[in-house]
């Protein structure tokens, strides 16, 4: 019952994001029609004769109608075939692929540090309101979100990597080659990242739980004599799985967002100064193909989280 | 259960030793601008099978007394005194981990609002049987089983499927049936009841009351029924407590209260209540408020809303200790106040 009950809600998902991924694939078509003048111009560069940017116009087919373009565009993408960068001439779908991985270390480890440090340091302050662990917990939540993570990454960086030589100050090691180095290089830029996360998942998991303590139900667990350890462990974690659940989906987006000012900090070939490499040669190929590929990463994890966000809160299945 | 002795301690509760006797109950709430006091010196008892209602305004201190029994009230700001010996020992005293030992298998409480208080993220089967396998050593599928028995004794139908029903798929009526049932998984000897009707439609309310009435019958189980309304006291109580601004103002057997009450509060509030078939003048509401915790008056507290107020009433009336009526007012005995017809 339980495995058609996810099966269901897999579908279901897929369905809502359908509609989603067709205008977010648009979107990133059309941010190359969105460039100012002629396009064929811009793509042949400044000085190329009338008969190059005809050329150019028929090789993209900027002489069909839009959608034409966008229906070929996207057949294209689907075959993984992402265009060439006007700069380099390297496939785009081969650049990202080489910097993907980088980025998503990055990001996980962030993650990772965001939920293992959050969680517990949430479920602390909760236990004991307003004790000096909670006041701790608060304030360094408070700081923690205000603070500008290309801040602490200078600070990290002129501390950890330059004074103390603890880790290396810039740069990155590919995860396939050598997954214990590249964790090492990204330890730095993922605590950067992750300071706001870890303020954020402790601040929720701490309200949340507060919530949960006071609520109507855990005084009926109380009344019919369950052991606290159980009101917490069982009915306290899975009451507040959902909240953890939608805290982990945005903070993804975030972090996502964030290894853009990140690599630069950290000279980091990632996905983050790929495209800003890109946008700032001009190279549209290559900004489309990673804002493509940024785009189906987070429309796939929303769509994980939304049903595992079904799957824990039975009342979101009904509906 | 001993069925036939229970029904005796029904018809005489005088002879049991009571199965709960509170003394002196007061609480206490710290707030920013002080500590109020919200019940003063609350004493009752509950004799074995008997069915007491607690009845008063809103805000006078009946949902606080019930939740102080099983520690239930916000401990950092709460401060108790008092005593509530349950079967000889001090509900109020003891630790939490003695306090579970009779919290769920020997007093169950159902409360005000059933889909509040059943966690929305387990089945309605899993929650009572989780009780269940907290008292008892017993198999999960044995547990099971049980509780399946357990949910059509409260008259919950094709209770195998309901079981595995999340608390949200059911109806109001259907909660407070799940409620009930998982209060009484344990069999436990008491049964405290706040509100337990009022969140539900009239229909569902009268068949709650039906349910406890029939429950408390046949298995002797006594019952604290916490209400406003003393129609639902009249059909299902065999003894009623009136608390007014915190304090007990009479305690007796329901018919004595309903045929001559004698505290005026008392007989203010059937008048209030068309329903009950009145004698004397009918009132939409009594007049005036009750006083605020935070400033109570001295004397008597209803002084200031009570059409008998004398003089002498600035002085705090004591409460009778006579042990089968009692009445907080100076004035009791000589006044013939209009009751109700039952
Ligand atoms: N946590 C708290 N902090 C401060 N005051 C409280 C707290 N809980 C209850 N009180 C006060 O104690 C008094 C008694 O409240 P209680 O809920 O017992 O009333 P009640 O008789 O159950 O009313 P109702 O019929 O509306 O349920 C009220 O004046 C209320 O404001
Ligand atoms: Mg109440």
């Amino acid at each position: 019952m339980q495995g058609r009950r996810s099966l269901r809600l897999i579908g279901h998902g897929l369905l809502q994001a359908g509609p989603i991924l067709v205008m977010a694939t648009f979107l990133v078509f059309a941010l190359m029609h969105l460039v100012p003048g002629d396009l064929a111009f811009t793509l042949a560069g400044e000085n190329a004769t009338r008969e190059r940017v005809e050329e150019i116009r028929s090789l993209y087919g900027l002489d069909r109608p839009v959608l034409v373009q966008y229906g070929s565009w996207l057949w294209k993408m689907l075959h993984g075939d992402l265009s060439v960068s006007l700069l380099s001439g390297e496939p785009v779908l081969t650049s990202i692929l080489h910097r993907l991985p980088v980025t998503l270390l990055i990001v996980s480890a962030a993650m990772a540090l965001s939920l293992l440090l959050g969680i517990p340091l949430g479920i602390l302050a909760s236990a004991r309101p307003r004790s000096l662990i909670d006041s701790f917990v608060t304030t360094f939540a408070s700081i923690g979100i205000a603070l500008p993570s290309f801040w602490l990454a200078m600070i990290l960086v002129s501390l950890l990597a330059l004074t103390f030589q603890w880790f290396p100050v810039s740069g990155m090691v590919e995860p396939k080659v050598n997954l214990f180095d590249a964790l090492y290089h990204a330890f730095l830029p993922a605590v950067a990242l992750a300071a706001s996360g870890v303020a954020e998942v402790a601040r929720q998991t701490r309200s949340a739980l507060m919530e949960v303590q006071s609520s109507q139900y855990v005084r009926t667990l109380v009344a019919k004599g369950l052991p606290a350890s159980q009101i917490f462990w069982k009915h306290g974690l899975k009451n507040i799985s959902v909240t953890l659940l939608t805290v982990t989906g945005l903070l993804f987006n975030r972090l996502l967002g964030g290894t853009v000012v990140i690599e630069a900090v950290f000279a980091i070939s990632g996905m983050g100064s790929l495209v800003v490499g890109a946008a700032t040669g001009k190279d549209y190929p290559v900004v489309q193909g990673v804002m493509l590929t940024m785009v189906l990463i987070v429309i796939t994890i929303n769509l994980v989280i939304e049903i595992l966000y079904a799957l824990l809160d039975p009342r979101v299945a009904r509906q | 259960m001993k069925d036939s002795s229970a029904s005796d301690l029904i018809q005489n509760p005088a002879a049991a030793e009571p199965l709960l006797r509170v003394e002196d109950l007061s609480i206490f709430f710290r707030t920013a601008t002080g500590e109020i006091q919200a019940t003063d010196s609350i004493s009752f008892s509950v004799r074995p099978g008997e069915r007491l209602g607690i009845v008063g305004e809103s805000g006078c201190g009946k949902t606080v007394t019930g939740l102080s029994l099983l520690g239930l009230l916000p401990r950092f700001m709460t401060r108790v005194t008092g005593k509530a010996y349950f079967e000889g020992q001090d509900l109020l005293s003891m630790r939490r981990a003695r306090l579970r030992r009779i919290s769920g298998p020997r007093i169950g409480m159902i409360f005000q609002e059933p889909m509040r208080a059943l966690d929305p993220v387990f089945t309605v089967g899993e929650q009572i049987s989780e009780t269940l396998r907290a008292h008892v050593k017993i198999g999960k599928a044995e547990a099971r089983a049980r509780v399946i028995d357990a949910l059509a004794e409260v008259g919950i139908p094709s209770p195998e499927r309901r079981y595995d029903d999340y608390p949200h798929s059911l109806s109001g009526g259907m909660q407070q049936r799940v409620m009930i049932a998982m209060a009484l998984i344990c069999k436990p000897r008491l049964l405290i009841a706040d509100e337990p009707t009022t969140a539900l439609d009239v229909t569902v309310q009268a068949q709650i009351i039906d349910l406890l009435h029939t429950i408390s019958e046949r298995t002797g189980t006594a019952l604290i029924f916490i209400t406003h309304d003393l129609g639902v006291v009249a059909e299902l109580c065999t003894r009623v407590v009136i608390v007014y601004a915190g304090q007990i103002v009479e305690d007796a057997p329901i018919e004595r209260v309903y045929r001559s009450p004698q505290h005026p509060y008392t007989s203010a509030l059937f008048r209030s209540m068309p329903s009950l078939g009145v004698r004397g003048v009918p009132l939409p509401s009594i007049g005036g408020r009750v006083p605020s915790l935070a400033n109570m008056p001295a004397g008597c507290r209803f002084r200031e809303r009570c059409q008998y107020a004398q003089p002498e009433c600035v002085a705090k009336p004591a409460l009778d200790t006579n042990e089968q009526e009692r009445v907080r007012c100076f004035r009791a005995g000589e006044l013939t106040l209009p009751g109700a017809v039952v």
